[in-house]
C-alpha cells in the first residue's frame, strides 16, 4: 500500500492523519482515564506492523505528564512568570475527554473545488483515495489489525472498518481551528464543513495497540455487539501513538514518529446532518477566533518555544492526563488534534491560526443536508 | 585533553545531533560532516579558547593588549566583493571602506585603484561582456558599470536605496539587481536604462540568472524564490531544519546544472543560557546558538515529502517532517559569522572564511597594516564532491591566512585568493600577496563586533552587517526577537527588551564577556570604540515607491495626541527609551521603529510579520489609539511608518 499526505488525496480528507500518543508510562506516570467500562479484549501491543517491539515504552525514565514548564527553567537566575491564571482556561471546555471519545458534531475543512461539488451534489463522502496513493496511515494500521488473528473479532471489525463502511472518509475534529493549520506544508482547505452523528452513532477508538468501541454515552460495547450492528459505527478515532510508531513518552530523547489523533467519518448512515455556509459554523469560526486571542493575551507573557519535535512529543505525552487542568497551556494542548509546529503556542504561530481563520469567515450561504430525506 | 581535541569533540557531538535531526528528513540528504580541526595546530594566543582548557589555560591578559584604534569609516563585512574576470585576466575587488574598486592584473598584479565617492560602499560583483563590470553601490544606492580595458567608469546610475545582488544575463543583455526593499530591477547591460521593477518580498540579497528562470535569495530568514519570467514566484523555500531556523542568508553561488550553493546560518530555538559561555554551549542543534551551513540547494526538485509524492509503505507521511518545494543538501561550515564562501569554476574545491577561536594578539593592533587576524583568520578548503554535495575530509584542511579575510574567491587556475580588508590585500593561494592600499582601517570596533568570541560566536553572528537576524530566540524571561543596531544605537540605552543593561559597558561585560565567553574583558577606550562602530551603522534604507502625500498623512496620525503613537515612539530615534507596558506580555523599552518598513519581525516576541499585523491581535491591549482610525487613515499610518 501507498501512503500519500491528506491535502492531496484531493478527497475529502480534510486533515491530516492525527493521534494521540499516549503511552503506557512506568508508575502510572499516564494513566489515562479510561472509557466508563475498561474493554476486556485488549490485544498485544506488538502486533501493528510488528512495530510494538520497536515503539514499545520503556520502563524507566518516564517523562513527567503535565502541563509544559513554561519557562522558569532554572537559567540565570531569570525567570518567566507564566501566563496569569484567570480561574478558567479559555480550551479547558475544549479539553479532550477520554471518557466520552464519541462526538455528534464534528468538523471538517475543505477545498473551494470540493465544496463547489458539495453544493452540486450534495454527496457528502465521495472519494477513497487518490490514485497510487492511498486512503491514509490510518487504514494501514485498521489493515494490519484485520491481518492479525490474535483476536477473530477485533480482526473482524478492523475488516469492517477497513472495507466498505469507510472506503469513502473524511477526517474531522470537534474544533475547527484544531485541523485548519495541519502539517507544516499540508493545506487542507478553506471551507468549513459541520457534521452531526445521529446520537445512536458508536465510535470505534484505536488507541494504546487497542480497537474498542463506545457509544455515546461512552459506554463499551462488546465488539461482538458491533459486529452484530456495524450499521452504527458512525466514526473511528484514531491516534498515533507509540504502539503506532508515535512518539515514546518512555524515554529521555525524542523517538517515534509525530503524534496526532483523528475522527474518521464515511459511514453515512449515521451522519443526521451536514451543512456549509451557515450562521452556525460561521459563529463557530468567530468564537474559535476570540479563544484564541485571549489565549494569545495569556500565553504572550511567556510562552513556550521549542523544537517541533519535542513539542509533538510533549503535547502528545500530556494528553492522556486529559481534562481541564486550569492550566492555560496544559488545556490548549488537550484540545490539539495536531500538535504540529504550525501550534507552536507561541505568539507568531497564534497570530497566524487567528489571522487565517478571519481570512475564513465566509459570506452565509447556507446549504444543510439531511441524508436520506428527500 | 587540549582545547583542540576538546572543541572537536564538542562538534563532533553537534555533528551527531544534527545528522540525526536530518535523517528524519529523507531530502536532507547525507549526513553533514564536520570539517576536522585545522590540520596545522599553530599556537594558542594568550586566553583562546580558556573557557574550554581548565588547568592548561594560562591567564589571559588584556584584549590586544588594551590597545584600540578607531577608523574614520568602517562598513560590516558583507562578503561577494571578490571576481576574477572569465578570460582569468583581472582580479576585482570592492572595498567598502575605502570607497574603491581595485583591479589587478594577472600576471602583472599591477593595481589600479577606481576612487567612488565616501560612503559609496560598493559591495557585489558580476562582470558582463567581456571587459565589462557592474558593481552594487550599497550605501549610494546606484549600480557602477565599469570598462575594465581603459579601467574608467563608463555609468553610474541610480537604483534603489540598497542594492544588494547583481548579475548578469547574457541571452538578454540584461543586469538584474536585487534590493534590500523588495524590488528586483532588470537593466539593460548596455545603458544601464531600467526594463522592468518588480516588487518582490523585502530583504533582498543575492540574485542568480539560470537558464529558465531567476534564482533570488533573502537575507534575514534564508529564502530562496525562483523568479519566472512573467515575474511571479515559481517556487519558494527554506532550508529545512528540527533544531533551530534558518537565518542569514548571506552568500548565494551558481552551481553546475542549475544548482545553488546557499550559505546560511542556523540559529537555534533551544532556551538561550545566560550565564558564563552559555552562547556557545550545545543546543538541539549542537553548535551553539548560531550554526554556519552551507547547502547544496536544487531548485527544480521538491523534496520528495511533497504532498504529491508518494509515500514507503508503513511509512507515516507525517513523520517524515515539513514537505518542501526545494531539495536541501546541507554541510556544516566550521567558523562563526557570516563570512564569504566560493566555489572554483568546476565547484570541486570549497573555501570558506572560518575565524578561529584564538584571539589576535598585540601586534596586530597596532595601526599599522600588519593585520588584526594573523593568529586568527584561517580559510577552510575542501575538495567537493557535486554529486553527493559534500566534501572530501582526506582533502580538507584549514590554513591560516594574513591580514582580516573578508571575501574569497578563486582563479581561473582554481587556486584560491582572498581579499583582507586591513590591511587591505589580496592574499594568494601561493603565499604572495598584493597590496591594494596603503590607506588603514584599522578598527578595535570592527574588529570586537566581528571576531570570534572565543566559542563559536560573533557579534555579526546575530546582528549580520550589524542588522539583525531577524530571529526571535527563547531566553528564560520569554521571548526576544534580535534587535536591530543601525541608525545610532546607542542612543537608544538602556539596551535589551528588558532595558537591563544601561550602557554599552554593561553590555559588553553582559554579553561579550559573559555569555559570549571572551575571555578577556575589554578596555573602556575598546567597548568604546565598539559603540563607535556601531553608531556610525547608517540608517536603515527606506522603502521605495512609497506616496509621499501618504506618507504626510500618515505623520499627522502618528503624531495626533490622541491616537498617542508619538507619546513613546518619540525624538530622532522614535524611542522614548522607557519601560512601558502596551499589553503585548509585560514592561518593555520602546522599541525604534527606524527601518520598521524592513523589519522581518516585530515586537520583542516576533508576534507580528509585518506592520499591518501590528494593528491585529499581536498589537497590544494598551498601545496606542489606532481604533481611533479609519482603515484609510491607518492604511496612511502604515505608509509613513514604512518610510521611516
Amino acid at each position: 500500500m501507498v501512503v500519500g499526505r491528506s491535502r492531496v488525496l484531493g478527497l475529502e480528507r480534510a486533515f491530516a492523519p492525527g493521534a494521540i500518543a499516549c503511552l503506557v508510562l512506568g508508575a502510572g506516570a499516564c494513566s489515562a482515564p479510561g472509557p466508563a467500562q475498561t474493554p476486556t479484549d485488549t490485544i498485544e501491543t506488538g502486533g501493528v506492523g510488528g512495530a510494538g517491539s520497536i515503539f514499545a515504552p520503556s520502563t524507566g525514565g518516564a517523562l513527567p505528564i503535565g502541563p509544559i514548564i513554561v519557562g522558569p527553567e532554572p537559567v540565570g537566575g531569570i525567570s518567566c512568570s507564566g501566563p496569569a491564571q484567570t480561574g478558567t482556561t479559555v480550551f479547558g471546555p475544549q479539553a479532550f475527554d477520554y471518557k466520552r471519545i464519541a462526538r455528534r458534531e464534528l468538523f471538517t475543512w475543505t477545498t473551494d473545488e470540493q465544496a463547489a461539488e458539495l453544493r452540486r451534489d450534495q454527496v457528502l463522502f465521495t472519494r477513497s483515495e487518490r490514485p497510487g496513493i492511498g486512503p491514509g496511515y490510518a487504514f494501514q494500521i485498521i489493515e494490519q489489525m484485520a491481518q492479525n488473528q490474535s483476536s477473530s473479532e477485533r480482526a473482524m471489525l478492523a475488516s469492517l472498518l477497513g472495507g466498505e463502511l469507510f472506503a469513502k472518509a473524511r477526517f474531522a475534529w470537534s474544533e475547527p481551528w484544531a485541523t485548519r493549520m495541519g502539517w507544516p506544508g499540508e493545506e487542507y482547505g478553506r471551507n468549513l464543513l459541520r457534521i452531526v452523528l445521529k446520537p445512536e452513532a458508536w465510535v470505534a477508538v484505536i488507541r494504546q495497540g487497542n480497537l474498542t468501541v463506545y457509544d455515546q454515552g461512552g459506554q463499551y460495547v462488546p465488539l461482538v455487539d458491533a459486529l452484530a450492528a456495524p450499521t452504527r459505527l458512525g466514526m473511528i478515532f484514531y491516534e498515533k501513538d507509540a504502539f503506532v510508531g508515535g512518539p515514546n513518552c518512555g524515554g529521555s530523547f525524542v523517538s517515534g514518529g509525530n503524534g496526532y489523533r483523528e475522527f474518521i467519518l464515511g459511514n453515512l448512515a449515521m451522519v443526521e446532518e451536514w451543512s456549509l455556509g451557515t450562521q452556525q459554523i460561521r459563529d463557530r469560526l468567530t468564537a474559535n477566533i476570540q479563544q484564541l486571542t485571549t489565549f494569545l493575551e495569556r500565553i504572550r507573557v511567556c510562552p513556550v518555544r521549542t523544537s517541533a519535535q519535542q513539542w509533538n512529543l510533549d503535547v502528545c505525552c500530556a494528553w492522556p492526563a486529559s481534562g481541564d487542568s486550569g492550566v492555560e497551556l496544559f488545556a490548549y494542548q488537550q484540545a490539539l488534534a495536531i500538535p504540529s509546529d504550525n501550534y507552536l503556542p507561541v505568539p507568531e504561530r497564534i497570530a497566524a491560526m487567528i489571522e487565517t481563520l478571519q481570512g475564513d469567515l465566509f459570506e452565509l450561504d447556507p446549504l444543510i443536508v439531511t441524508p436520506g430525506s428527500p | 585533553m587540549s582545547a583542540r581535541i576538546l572543541r572537536l569533540a564538542l562538534l563532533v557531538s553537534g555533528l551527531a545531533q544534527i545528522g540525526c535531526d536530518l535523517r528524519s528528513n529523507p531530502e536532507a540528504g547525507p549526513t553533514p560532516i564536520l570539517p576536522p580541526a585545522s590540520v596545522e595546530p599553530g599556537p594558542v594566543a594568550a586566553g583562546g579558547a580558556g573557557i574550554l582548557l581548565g588547568p592548561e589555560t594560562t591567564p589571559p591578559g588584556p584584549l590586544f593588549d588594551g590597545l584600540a584604534v578607531r577608523a574614520q569609516h568602517s562598513a560590516p563585512v558583507v562578503g561577494g566583493t571578490l571576481l576574477v574576470t572569465r578570460d582569468g585576466s583581472t582580479i576585482v575587488a570592492a572595498d567598502p571602506e575605502r570607497d574603491a574598486i581595485f583591479l589587478v592584473k594577472e600576471p602583472s598584479r599591477a593595481v589600479t585603484a577606481l576612487s567612488l565617492s565616501r560612503g559609496d560602499e560598493p559591495g557585489r560583483i558580476a562582470e558582463g561582456p567581456d571587459g565589462t563590470l557592474f558593481v552594487a553601490l550599497r550605501r549610494a544606492g546606484a549600480l557602477l558599470q565599469i570598462d575594465v580595458p581603459s579601467a574608467t567608469i563608463t555609468h553610474r546610475v541610480a537604483v534603489c536605496a540598497s542594492p544588494r545582488g547583481v548579475a548578469y544575463d547574457a541571452k538578454t543583455a540584461s543586469v538584474y539587481v536585487a534590493c534590500r526593499s523588495g524590488q528586483l530591477l532588470t537593466l539593460d547591460a548596455a545603458t544601464l536604462s531600467r526594463k522592468r521593477t518588480l516588487q518582490l518580498d523585502t530583504d533582498l540579497r543575492d540574485v542568480i540568472v539560470r537558464e529558465h528562470d531567476l534564482l533570488v535569495t533573502r537575507f534575514a530568514n534564508a529564502e530562496l524564490m525562483l523568479v519566472a519570467d512573467d515575474g511571479s514566484i515559481a517556487r519558494r523555500a527554506r532550508p529545512p531544519s528540527s533544531c533551530g531556523d534558518a537565518t542569514v542568508g548571506y552568500r548565494a553561488l551558481a552551481l553546475p546544472n542549475g544548482r545553488v550553493a546557499f550559505a546560511h546560518q542556523l540559529s537555534s530555538n533551544d532556551t538561550v543560557g545566560v550565564d558564563s559561555g552559555a552562547y556557545g554551549s550545545s543546543s538541539s542543534c549542537n553548535a551553539g546558538l548560531v550554526s554556519r551551513l552551507i547547502d547544496t540547494v536544487d531548485p527544480d526538485t521538491a523534496s520528495q515529502l511533497d504532498p504529491l509524492a508518494t509515500v514507503a509503505p508503513g511509512v507515516d507521511p507525517t513523520d517524515l517532517g515539513s514537505p518542501s518545494a526545494m531539495t536541501f543538501r546541507p554541510f556544516v561550515l566550521p567558523g562563526a559569522g557570516p563570512l564569504d564562501v566560493a566555489f572554483d569554476a568546476q565547484a570541486t574545491r570549497l573555501a570558506a572564511i572560518a575565524l578561529d577561536d584564538r584571539l589576535a594578539g598585540a601586534s596586530q593592533l597596532a595601526p599599522v597594516p600588519s593585520g588584526f587576524f594573523d593568529q586568527a583568520a584561517t580559510l577552510w578548503l575542501s575538495r567537493w564532491n557535486l554529486s553527493s554535495a559534500g566534501p572530501d575530509l582526506t582533502e580538507s584542511s584549514s590554513v591560516k591566512v594574513a591580514g582580516q579575510p573578508v571575501a574569497v574567491t578563486f582563479s581561473a587556475a582554481g587556486k584560491y585568493i582572498v581579499q583582507s580588508r586591513e590591511p587591505a590585500t589580496l592574499e594568494f593561494e601561493d603565499g604572495s600577496s598584493v597590496r591594494l592600499s596603503d590607506e588603514s582601517h584599522a578598527d578595535t570596533g570592527h574588529l570586537m563586533f566581528h571576531m570570534n568570541s572565543g566559542i563559536g560566536i560573533a557579534c555579526a553572528s546575530c546582528h549580520p552587517e550589524g542588522g539583525d537576524d531577524g530571529h526571535v530566540w527563547r531566553f528564560p524571561e520569554g521571548l526576544r526577537r534580535t534587535m536591530p543596531l543601525e541608525g545610532g544605537v546607542l542612543e537608544r540605552a538602556p539596551f535589551h527588551w528588558d532595558g537591563s543593561l544601561a550602557d554599552m559597558s554593561a553590555l559588553v561585560s553582559t554579553v561579550m564577556v559573559t555569555r559570549m565567553g571572551l575571555p578577556q574583558k575589554p578596555t573602556e577606550e575598546q567597548i568604546s570604540a565598539l559603540g563607535a562602530f556601531l553608531e556610525q551603522l547608517p540608517v536603515l534604507p527606506a522603502a521605495e515607491g512609497l506616496d509621499p502625500a501618504a506618507v504626510a498623512r500618515g505623520e499627522v496620525l502618528f503624531r495626533r495626541s490622541d491616537v498617542g503613537c508619538a507619546t513613546c515612539h518619540s525624538g530622532a530615534q522614535f524611542t522614548d527609551n522607557r519601560l512601558v507596558d502596551v499589553g503585548t506580555g509585560g514592561k518593555l523599552v520602546t522599541p525604534t521603529l527606524l527601518g520598521v518598513g524592513l523589519r522581518p519581525a516585530l515586537f520583542h516576541d516576533g508576534c507580528a510579520k509585518s506592520i499591518a499585523q501590528r494593528f491585529g491581535v499581536c498589537g497590544g491591549t494598551a498601545h496606542g489609539k489606532p481604533e481611533l482610525l479609519s482603515a484609510d487613515e491607518r492604511a496612511d499610518l502604515i505608509t509613513f511608518l514604512r518610510s521611516l
